[in-house]
């Protein structure tokens, strides 16, 4: 580099009055020359203005599949992040619950003639509790303890999160149901009304325990309840049956109104 | 504005982590000493209403935390630091504290993400606001912890550990950091470093076996151990703890015996003369 | 850290890097797109969006040329995509060097070329200031002038022979 930009040009050049030849002579020596950009004077606020732009739009990660699903079904996006966050939301969790969903259907199907649709009426409803319990809880959340701490209530966000896990359940359990050979007395409450009542159940022994550890009592419980009556007999699936299903989740939806402000704290009651 | 505990019980099985816990914190920074299992840890969860006591008494800023719409009001002015933050490993610092700044009701998205900034910048994690926190060094997740604890301008500090793992360089720009927010706050600060204590706290409290052993000014807990140090040139018998220093003398803490060269004590010098007489069971000092 | 350092560490998500990158280049930046816009908050706008795209495409530099040269061609770009109010951005390939005489045209020393280009109308003048200097391409420079490319092509020979005219 033989000669260097003079400060009085450039000085001119931010003004306008420069003439063009000497401008384009100007612009194209700071292309290639580090020690004349330095000479460009500019206002310290103006350069933290444009760079907080730049920051803005380059800070934030993008947001995942769920967030943007949520976000075009009218969810805001707080509330979009606090469900997503949940490892419950994962596309791979996700998957798994489409293909035992799946995996069940079909084996109800395949099994003997006229199949075996009970296996799919035991599995299916335990897979919305499976989820609550992925969803929320010192086991699964690493960030849980900063989680109860925060002014956001915690049986909200774990109602948020249930909301969108039966969603899926219910979803996928929808896609599923035709494959299963029931009986046509029994319609698709036969497993909406266990998954509901089992997943509320699960939620009101949350107040009291961890949710994994209420999730394994709940689906401990319920497959040995089914194993029992299945194997005396019992028809576990008939109408009967199905007003006690909602009687539970009745039943639990008080609880967990009663302990709504147990959530966010450890420790007994006092 | 003020935090008071009064007669704070929490019993373990049969572990008394708590064992009638009471003091007053104000404006300014209180430091907690403690060993390990001295009920540190359940103090400050029970401080940030994470854990509910099984008896006794908490007023945070004048709000009751058994109370649900108070504890809720608290929650919203305190900023918590845990002993063992979890992180998403995945998200980015920016993205977590994002985050967490959701769940502190920040629900503007342009005025949230002025706010993570800030913090961020306050605890000199600007550049690594893109960084996955996988990539992070132990004494970076500390500080990323800190900042998520700033969020909102909160009035009540309760840290956990703050230092625990950082180089001396960050802890003095941590205590930079701290001192100025305490101007106008309410700080606690459990800590294993005595140098945190001496350094900023106006007030240290000693906790030991879940119970209150000082409370009171880090220049009168290192007053416990006046006449108690002393040099020796050999192994000292009568010391409750010595160690060899540099110029091969030996520095003790005990009963001296007659003749030794007495120096001035260090808070840590009170603190072992003070857990050290509660281990073994003989009286203490009273604060 | 030289700028191709900088390039390479924002590659690898360091934000830091973006932060001294734009400290760097984003005065001059500014003060010749504001060269080509008089509108400042498109001039602004544009100005984020080049460094935007520069932590999205840090790896697209391959080292040839100054990142400067490299960073005033998506900058431009960017600009024209404002003004066109494009919301896709579209970083084309810059322009081939046609000829010898743009070769020359396209170098530093400007001595001579200078006085030729002084005898440029200011039409021209822009012309070649948008196909030569900064490197756009026909279709570019006539979004950019917001003429049409045949007007483009034909101010460009004139320009051309008029500066040839004057080194003879």
């Amino acid at each position: 580099m033989t000669w260097h930009v003079d400060e009085s040009a450039l000085g001119r050049y931010r003004e306008g009055v420069i003439d063009r030849v000497a401008a384009a002579s100007l612009e194209a020596h700071l292309a290639s020359c580090e020690d004349c950009r330095r000479l460009v004077v500019f206002d310290h606020d103006w350069l933290k203005h444009s760079w907080d732009g730049v920051a803005g739009r380059v800070e934030p990660g993008g947001s995942g599949v769920v967030e943007r699903t949520l976000g075009r079904l009218g969810v805001p996006d707080h509330v979009a992040r606090i469900v997503a966050v949940s490892p419950a939301l994962r596309i791979s969790f996700l998957l798994a619950v489409v293909l035992v969903m799946g995996f069940a259907a079909v084996a109800s199907g395949a099994h003997s003639p006229g199949g075996n649709y009970r296996v799919f009426l035991v599995v299916a409803p335990l897979l919305p509790v499976v989820g609550v319990a992925f969803a929320y809880g010192r086991l699964v959340d690493p960030a849980h303890e900063l989680t109860m701490v925060s002014p956001i209530d915690s049986l909200r966000l774990l109602l948020l999160r249930t909301t969108t896990v039966l969603a899926v359940s219910i979803t996928v359990g929808l896609v599923a149901w035709p494959l299963v050979p029931a009986p046509s007395t029994l319609g698709f409450s036969a497993w909406l009304f266990p998954a509901l009542a089992l997943t509320l159940t699960t939620l009101a022994l949350s107040s009291r325990f961890a949710v994994w550890l209420a999730g394994s009592m709940v689906a401990g419980g319920w497959i040995v309840a089914m194993l029992f009556a299945l194997s005396r007999g019992f028809e576990a699936f008939n109408t009967r049956a199905q007003i006690g299903f909602v009687a539970l989740a009745a039943l639990a939806t008080a609880i967990v109104f009663a302990s709504r402000h147990q959530y966010d704290r450890e420790g007994s009651p006092r | 504005m003020t935090v008071t505990l009064t007669e704070v019980r929490k019993v373990y099985g049969s572990v008394r982590a708590l064992d009638g816990v009471s003091f007053r914190l104000e404006t300014g920074i209180t430091g907690l000493l403690g060993p390990n299992g001295a009920g540190k840890t359940t103090l400050l969860r029970c401080l940030a209403t994470v854990l509910a006591p099984d008896t006794g008494h908490l007023d945070v800023l004048g709000l009751d935390p058994d109370r649900p719409d108070q504890r809720t009001e608290i929650r919203r002015q305190m900023g918590y630091l845990p002993q063992e933050p979890g992180f998403y490993r995945n998200f980015t610092c920016f993205d977590f504290v994002d985050y967490l700044a959701i769940l502190k009701e920040h629900v503007d998205r342009t005025e949230r993400h002025a706010e993570v900034r800030r913090v961020l910048e306050l605890t000199g994690l600007a550049d690594k606001s893109t960084t996955k926190i996988r990539k992070l060094s132990g004494g970076m997740r500390r500080r990323l912890a800190l900042a998520q604890a700033l969020l909102g301008s909160p009035r009540f500090l309760v840290l956990d550990e703050p230092t625990a793992g950082l180089d001396p360089e960050l802890r003095f720009r941590f205590r930079e950091l701290v001192t100025e927010l305490a101007v106008d706050r309410v700080v606690l600060l459990s800590t294993h470093q005595t140098e945190d204590v001496s350094a900023i706290c106006d007030r240290v409290i000693v906790l030991d076996s879940g119970r209150v052993r000082f409370d009171g000014t880090p220049a009168r807990l290192a007053d416990i151990a006046a006449g108690k140090v002393w040099l020796a040139a050999e192994r000292p018998a009568s010391a409750r703890i010595f160690w060899r220093m540099a110029s091969g003398q030996f520095r003790a803490v005990g009963r001296p015996p007659d003749g030794a060269e007495i120096i001035d004590p260090t808070i840590e010098d009170g603190y072992v003369m003070l857990v050290g007489a509660a281990a073994l069971g003989t009286e203490t000092e009273a604060a | 850290m030289t700028d191709a350092e900088l390039l390479a560490a924002i590659g690898e998500g360091r934000i830091g890097a973006l932060r001294e990158l734009h400290k760097r280049h984003a005065p001059w930046l500014a003060a010749r797109l504001a060269h080509r816009s008089s509108d400042r908050t498109l001039v602004e706008d544009a100005l984020q969006d080049t460094f935007v795209a520069v932590w999205r495409r840090a790896s697209d530099y391959r080292g040839e040329g100054e990142v400067a040269a490299w960073l005033w061609g998506i900058a431009i770009r960017k600009l024209i995509d404002r003004v066109r109010r494009n919301r896709i951005p579209r970083l084309e390939r810059p322009s081939v060097v046609e000829s010898a005489e743009d070769v020359v045209l396209a170098g530093i020393a400007y001595g001579d070329l200078g006085q030729a280009m002084a005898r440029l109308s200011p039409e021209l003048m822009a012309v070649v200031q948008a196909r030569i200097l900064d490197g756009l391409s026909t279709r570019e420079a006539a979004r950019l002038l917001k003429i049409p490319t045949g007007t483009v092509k034909t101010r460009l020979m004139r320009a051309k022979q008029i500066m040839r005219e004057q080194l003879a």
